[in-house]
């Protein structure tokens, strides 16, 4: 111990620094939880777990330490948020493109743009989605399904029972956990930090506001004699679905914040912000060209089509460079045949497929 | 006296022109410019249009009743080059006399295939059309097609007669590359190309028109005839061309063919667009690359493609700035017979670029 001790030169001693400073800088602009996830957990958790990963702020160890299972439920939020995030984009010309490395997103993030907005929002709601869900399937210790209105029964003549999905606790925990780098500033909130809780809060009450009442009949035959209820999450691609329409409708902020988040735009100024619409700050580039200083990677190379209208068009995503085409063979099993006794024989068709790619 | 002066300066105004639009390749398309006052009716005129090279100008003086039809079919397809690119950020303008490609069409761009393919197209288009109005004495309508047809109709009519116009576009438009000093140019075999896709445009979309002549307009008989495609729907199909357009270089062993620059791209067809070097992004004006720049176009704040202020403006912004525009409206109908109208007045943002 003594002998590694003496071998902390200067050199390296500026090199912690750099890193710790890195640290720092990474914590201050990129929310880095979102870093669990595209890491892999590997294995087990174990106490240690917590503090090897990066970019966590105090209070995000706290939470990670009380209950170190609960970080896998954050990394699966932060999964499928990023996944039905590039699913929701995939026609867009940024189509939520992650590196695999702390920031993520890479530097996208660092100006609050609609897709910040999308981004904070997803991620909230998928940590959400995770946690209640593995309350209800039991894989977290603090909390279980939700029987508050257990066994009541409702006027329609049916009961509610089953396990009906602890959105409460799944809310409570986001808010503890996903708001954490944004609600601890040391120099007071920024606009910034505003918008993004904003977002989160935005996220988490899609979730909330999508519940849905699901039943199960339990008569003979299927008859509905005996019908009980309970809550459940909603599917998680109908929560980007709405967060994505959400996207669409952003609404600006005005730079400066007092305690309040205002409209940029002045004839709408009096009218409150709610917790359904996301807000952005800046404008968001084209999304066209390369540019790896700002984490662009450009719609060159990208599938487009030829004929459609919409975001996927050519015409759009290309940004008027026009489209190169390919020809793609496609091989599928067709005209099957089931031969007695047992098995199926089918041919290989072979189809020519144009695929169009931006310049 | 006094009228020969006039003449003069008429042909002097028109050989200025000229030259100030000395573009390769498409050169002939000065005479788009001309004056309309100043009637090809001469032999002589032939020698005076120094847009054209010697076949042309010995093609001009043969079949001289056609050059009023080569003018015409360049007029319509500047206009129609300029309608079709009206919202990009390269709108074929030809304001400034140099830069309607002097250099951009000089360099093998996506633009350069579509100036070319779609001017062939206008020859052939207008010198068609001539034939079949019947201003002409050496073609007519189409006669090859006669009696009845396998879809139990009757051909009559005046087919227009494409073969000839295509004929002719071939023979005139290609002159250039075909001469001597620039044949095997890769630039002319490109050029060549284009502009057999521009004809081609017309050609594979020809379409049957019929008419009725049964009792009050019942169907029992049928005539048709071959038409063109209206001239909006050729630019229409040439620009889906140019969006799709295929880089090519010269193939090694061949300089008269073209392949796919990349070989894991489709290869074109004939009716294909092909070009050889990658266009600038014309955003700020430049004389070497034949650039404008899109300084105070207009722009469409809404939309997110090439005509939306982002990508038309370069990032730059834009200015607004409101109009207020004059319509007719509330119009009635009064007895007997005039018609009444209000004028309204209502305001429009226009958006231009910085």
């Amino acid at each position: 111990m003594a002998h590694r001790q003496a071998r902390v030169t200067r050199g390296n001693w500026i090199i912690l620094f750099l890193a710790v400073y890195w640290i720092i800088l990474l914590r201050c602009c990129y929310a880095s939880w979102m870093y669990l996830g595209v890491a892999s957990l590997a294995g087990s958790i174990r106490d240690d777990t917590c503090s090897e990963v990066p970019g966590l702020v105090q209070q995000q160890l706290q939470v990670c330490k009380d209950n170190p299972q609960s970080l896998l439920c954050i990394s699966e939020g932060a999964r499928r948020g990023i996944l039905e995030c590039q699913s929701q984009f995939r026609f867009e010309r940024w189509n939520c493109t992650t590196q695999r490395n702390y920031t993520v997103f890479g530097p996208v993030l660092r100006k609050g743009t609609r897709e910040t907005a999308f981004v904070y929002a997803v991620l909230s709601a998928g940590v959400v989605h995770s946690v209640t869900q593995a309350c209800s399937v039991g894989n977290l210790t603090d909390c279980s399904c939700d029987m508050s209105r257990y066994g009541e029964a409702d006027v329609d003549g049916w009961k509610w029972g089953g396990c009906s999905d602890n959105v409460a606790y799944g809310l409570w925990f986001s808010k503890t956990f996903v708001d954490a780098p944004d609600a601890v500033g040391q120099n007071g909130k920024t606009v910034r930090s505003m918008m993004n809780l904003h977002n989160n809060e935005v996220g988490r009450k899609t979730v909330e506001k999508l519940m849905s009442r699901k039943c199960r009949c339990h008569g003979v035959s299927g008859s509905c004699a005996i019908k009980t209820c309970w809550r459940g999450l909603p599917a998680f691609k109908d929560i980007g679905q709405y967060l994505k329409d959400g996207y669409e409708r952003s609404v600006r902020l005005a730079g400066r914040a007092q305690t309040k988040l205002r409209r940029k735009e002045k004839s709408k100024r009096r009218v409150p912000i709610s917790h359904e619409e996301l807000v952005h700050l800046s404008k968001s580039p084209n999304y066209c060209k390369h540019n790896p200083k700002k984490g662009i990677l450009g719609t060159n190379g990208r599938v487009c089509n030829r004929t459609s209208k919409g975001a996927e068009s050519c015409d759009l995503l290309c940004c008027g460079r026009g489209y190169n085409t390919q020809v793609v063979r496609h091989v599928e099993r067709c005209q099957c045949k089931f031969h007695w006794c047992c098995y199926v024989e089918c041919k290989s068709c072979e189809t020519m497929i144009d695929i169009h790619t931006c310049k | 006296m006094k009228q020969s002066h006039w003449i003069c300066m008429v042909y002097g105004l028109v050989i200025f022109y000229i030259s100030l639009l000395s573009v390769d390749g498409v050169r002939w398309m000065a005479l788009a410019q001309m004056s309309s006052l100043a009637h090809i009716s001469d032999e002589d005129n032939c020698e005076t249009l120094a847009g054209l090279v010697k076949r042309q100008k010995k093609l001009c003086k043969r079949h001289l009743e056609l050059m009023d039809s080569v003018r015409a079919g360049a007029q319509m397809a500047i206009e129609e080059c300029q309608a079709q690119f009206k919202y990009r950020r390269w709108n074929c303008s030809t304001e400034n006399d140099k830069l309607f490609g002097n250099v951009i069409l000089k360099q093998g761009t996506r633009e350069a295939a579509f100036v070319h393919s779609i001017s062939s197209a206008g020859v052939a288009h207008a010198v068609t059309r001539a034939c079949s109005s019947g201003q002409l004495r050496k073609c007519g309508c189409d006669k090859t097609l006669r009696g009845r047809s396998q879809e139990n109709f009757e051909w009559a009519g005046c087919s227009d007669n494409i073969a000839y116009g295509i004929a002719f576009s071939k023979v005139f438009v290609d002159a250039r590359e075909r001469s001597k000093r620039r044949r095997n140019k890769p630039r002319a075999v490109m050029n060549l190309h284009n502009n057999e896709a521009g004809r081609k445009a017309i050609e594979d979309n020809m379409r049957i028109e019929c008419k009725c002549h049964g009792v009050s307009g019942s169907c029992e008989m049928r005539t048709c005839w071959k038409a063109m495609p209206i001239f909006t729907a050729v630019g229409a199909i040439l620009k889906d061309k140019f969006d799709g357009a295929t880089e090519v270089k010269v193939k090694p062993q061949d300089a008269n063919e073209l392949i796919p620059l990349n070989p894991q791209f489709k290869p074109h067809t004939d009716q294909d667009l092909v070009y050889m070097e990658a266009s600038p992004d014309f955003c700020e004006a430049d004389l070497k690359t034949g650039s404008l720049g899109t300084h105070g176009r207009f722009c469409n704040k809404t939309s997110k493609a090439i005509d939306g202020c982002d990508l038309m403006c370069c990032g730059r912004g834009y200015v607004t700035r409101q109009v207020r525009i004059t319509e007719r409206c509330k119009c009635k109908f009064h007895w007997c017979c005039h018609v009444k109208c209000k004028s309204c007045e209502r305001t429009v943002d226009e958006h231009i670029c910085e």
